[in-house]
């Protein structure tokens, strides 16, 4: 028996996200709230995948909830706003690159590799040698791998559309990614312990 | 799925992962708390005017930083050029057809609500707008309010 993932990860039917949409859409604010509670890390996560800071992370992800709401009433499928959300957060953090001159390519919007001799603002969030071994192997894997696995811990069930949103990939191409990108984890987390900062 | 189904060794590599970015990613009260007040914009009466183009830095044509931004609806089109003033936004538009209006931006960081009217050739200006996510309201002589799309100026 497997434990913890579905506890922690509790996934949401497209039959549940699309009833939360119309009832948003009639009026309902706690349905509004309760796709907000659903979303919120997705839409942050997707802005910060591209090489934005804070203010400009918090405005595409407000410009992007803010266009849901103009669009309640006019999903094509209101089950599939996971994807919708993750697709407008992208557009979202594009155009606002373009504006600023920097016409971007995916290679180049990534957050950039780590700098090993660079203090990981992250560090004191992951306290425990198991987690800090984990993290540190992570932040070694190629930027697209880390980018794909953290879409895809979201929900471990049928978020295969909502990540292939976010990334602009074909579907397709996510269980032969996901499957390399967890090799090479695990290849990182089998060599030897790097030194320790302490 | 079928094909790549995971093993239970990489199933629990993923929710270890899962619980180490559920903290790292953690979203910002201020970004939920944005997300959530999102709904209050809510006006499902108003018409959407679509952006239909954006062309940034048109350099050949300006030799500066505006944006020229196309929204369009059903009866009208908008036609906005958003110039940085300092740290300031001015948005000069043009209504087509031309025909006076209401024109007001509305921003959800801002309590106050900037207006101005178009004059009789459909032309307006609204100055001192902050950079963000904004949107413009038009309320013509014969018809419910016009909405822009939301767009992060």
């Amino acid at each position: 028996m497997r434990s913890g993932s579905a506890v922690r990860f509790l996934s949401m039917s497209d039959d549940d996200a699309g009833q939360l949409v119309r009832a948003a859409a009639n009026g309902d604010q706690a349905a509004w709230e309760a796709l907000v509670d659903r979303y919120a890390r997705l839409v942050y996560t997707v802005a910060r995948g591209f090489r934005l800071d804070e203010a400009d992370v918090a405005d595409v992800s407000q410009a992007t909830w803010l266009r849901l709401v103009e669009n309640l009433d006019k999903l094509r499928d209101p089950g599939s706003v996971g994807a919708w959300l993750a697709t407008t957060a992208r557009r979202e953090a594009l155009a606002l690159l373009r504006n600023r001159w920097e016409v971007p390519s995916p290679e180049f919007t990534r957050s950039e590799p780590i700098d090993e001799s660079q203090p990981e603002p992250w560090q004191r969030l992951v306290a425990e040698e198991t987690d800090a071994e984990l993290w540190h192997a992570y932040r070694k894997l190629p930027i697209r791998c880390q980018e794909l696995l953290r879409l895809l811990v979201f929900e471990p069930v049928g978020s295969y559309a909502i990540a292939a949103a976010a990334l602009s990939v074909p579907i397709g191409s996510l269980g032969p990614s996901r499957a390399r990108c967890l090799a090479t984890l695990r290849a990182l987390l089998s060599q030897p312990a790097p030194q320790r900062r302490t | 799925m079928s094909d790549d189904r995971l093993t239970t060794s990489d199933e629990e590599l993923l929710v270890r992962l899962g619980s180490l970015l559920a903290e790292v990613d953690s979203v910002p009260e201020s970004v939920r708390a944005a997300a959530v007040a999102s709904y209050s914009w809510r006006s499902p009466d108003a018409e959407l005017a679509r952006l239909v183009e954006s062309m940034s830095g048109a350099a050949e044509v300006r030799g500066d930083e505006a944006r020229l931004l196309t929204f369009r609806a059903d009866s009208i089109t908008i036609e906005v050029e958003v110039i940085p003033v300092r740290d300031r936004l001015r948005i000069v538009g043009q209504l087509v057809p031309p025909q006076p209006a209401r024109v007001q931006v509305e921003q959800p960081g801002s309590d106050s609500t900037v207006g101005t009217d178009a004059d009789g050739l459909g032309r307006f200006m609204l100055d001192d707008t902050a950079p963000g996510p904004a949107r413009l309201v038009c309320t013509l002589a014969d018809s419910g309010p016009i909405c822009t799309e939301w767009t992060i100026l």
